[in-house]
């Protein structure tokens, strides 16, 4: 017992004070460091943007530009990857800020070489660096990079273990690709993966400012097993206003996927696609979903007849167990289509519906 | 006496007015949270004898708002603490008299700026913006404030 006492007198709480006191030396010298290292990034940061300002709203020509920039990485760190990072970042910003310095502001990523930072962040094996990599060339419109995008639009290039993490990497080599080729886009109907919808909005952006031309196949996106093609198809017809499928879009209407069936939904209304008004209320009755209910709802307030009228009002009447929310879209589409036919048929509706209408006529509810 | 800033080709052909609206240095209140951006308008606002007060997010404008009393609020969208349509919304409700713009970021939301209009702002501008542009549109709210 007496052993036992003496071994965690003299070693046992040494040590362990040892090397508490050591965890929490350690502790305060990691925030030291991470201090002065901040300090020093924000000290850089600061002067970078002082001087993209200054040069960029002096009238300056590009080639002063690139003259007094050589002159002023000398006083920042600029070996650093971190301070080319952040001069990459600072002229990213700069040319989402203000118009006219597209070609400057690229000029300048060439003459001072950070491109090749980004290229050297694209053949880095985290997935995070390349994304970065992806995303300088995609938001400076690099179009030299497009070489360095193209290996990874093919999954087989890749010896990655996780399929998720392959999956991030080809997404955004797709989108980056998409934003810097002049080429047509035909080949995304192969994409092999689902598309995120944080994805699907970034890659309509970028056909949308690009002014990308419609796929000469976009027919067959819309028969692509891939959901996510069929969606960004479907954006991508309304947005070029391409009328010309209407059956193949009201066959979406059967989509197994929910949101498939909403996007054809409404297509077919920003399309104006009259021919659409029967379907859509077949599926009206069968829909499970509220929001493709009020979907398609919206969607008849548009190209809604008389038909849709009668049977709207038919529903709202009879159907005591309907939610309340799309209650009101439908009383809203039949007013749309007829601004009459609740005042001419007055005695046909019970007191919550005139309620309801009128709360739409006051609030000017559910804009559509 | 302004100060002429010169952006490429656009701003060439047509060079910045240097007749301000009057010698009275205006006071506006930026509110934006990116270091870039807060300092290029800054610059821009301050070469053209405007006096710059900078809040970094929705709280500060609205304290700013109370005691900077400025001529103009100038309001990013996505902001931390309080968003630019809660600014928006404040400035309307306790100082009407006080001229909005709000500024809208590339690919921001349609809606966004819609409800930016229907709470009160006066004028927008989407980025990417040209520094004339921005010149113009302070200039006419406080023309029309006049």
């Amino acid at each position: 017992m007496e052993h036992v006492e003496e071994i965690t007198r003299f070693y046992v709480v040494p040590i362990l004070l040892f090397f508490f006191f050591g965890f929490f030396v350690l502790l305060i010298l990691a925030r030291f460091f991470y201090n002065v290292r901040k300090k020093r990034i924000e000290n850089a940061e600061n002067k970078i943007i002082a001087f993209l300002i200054d040069n960029f709203t002096s009238g300056y020509s590009i080639e002063e530009i690139i003259a007094n920039s050589k002159t002023f990485i000398k006083t920042i760190p600029f070996r650093r990857s971190w301070c080319k990072d952040a001069f990459i970042k600072e002229l990213i910003i700069l040319k989402n800020d203000l118009t006219n310095v597209d070609n400057e502001v690229l000029q300048l990523y060439k003459a001072l070489e950070l491109h090749k930072r980004s290229i050297k962040l694209i053949n880095y094996y985290n997935v995070y660096n390349k994304r970065l990599g992806f995303f300088h060339f995609q938001e400076l419109e690099y179009h030299e990079g497009l070489k360095y995008v193209t290996p990874y639009l093919k999954t087989g290039k890749m010896r990655l273990s996780s399929n998720r993490r392959k999956q991030k990497i080809i997404s955004n080599a797709y989108i980056t690709y998409l934003s810097l080729t002049n080429k047509p886009i035909d080949f995304f109907v192969n994409f092999p993966f689902k598309v995120l919808e944080a994805d699907v909005h970034k890659i309509i952006d970028v056909l949308h400012h690009n002014k990308t031309k419609i796929p000469r196949n976009i027919e067959e996106w819309l028969k692509s097993k891939n959901d996510s093609i069929v969606r960004i198809g479907l954006k991508i017809m309304v947005y070029h206003n391409y009328n010309a499928s209407p059956k193949l879009i009201i066959n979406l209407f059967n989509a197994e996927n929910k949101m498939v069936r909403l996007e054809a939904i409404n297509s077919v209304a920003e399309l104006y696609m009259v021919e659409a008004e029967e379907p859509l209320l077949e599926l009206f009755t069968k829909e499970t979903s509220n929001r493709n209910k009020k979907g398609i709802s919206r969607a008849l307030a548009i190209i809604g007849s008389e038909k849709t009228v009668n049977q709207f009002a038919e529903i709202i009447t009879l159907d005591k167990t309907l939610n309340k929310e799309l209650k009101l879209y439908m009383i809203k589409t039949i007013e749309e289509i007829d601004d009459n036919y609740f005042s001419l048929n007055q005695e046909v509706f019970d007191s919550e519906i005139i309620l309801m209408r009128k709360h739409i006529q006051t609030h000017n509810a559910l804009s559509i | 006496m302004g100060y002429r800033i010169d952006l490429k080709n656009e701003e060439k052909t047509a060079p910045m007015k240097e007749e301000k609206v009057n010698s009275k240095a205006y006071k506006i209140l930026l509110v934006e949270d990116n270091n870039l951006t807060n300092k290029l308008i800054t610059n821009i606002l301050e070469k053209n004898n405007y006096k710059v007060v900078v809040a970094v997010d929705g709280l500060q404008a609205i304290d700013m708002v109370e005691t900077e009393n400025p001529d103009v609020v100038l309001t990013d969208i996505l902001l931390p603490m309080k968003n630019g349509l809660e600014i928006i919304d404040f400035v309307n409700k306790n100082k009407p008299d006080i001229p909005l713009i709000a500024i809208s970021g590339y690919g921001e939301e349609e809606n966004t700026v819609v409800e930016a209009f229907k709470l009160g702002a006066d004028d927008f501008i989407g980025k990417p913006f040209s520094p004339n542009e921005l010149l113009a549109r302070i200039e006419r709210l406080l023309k029309d404030r006049e």
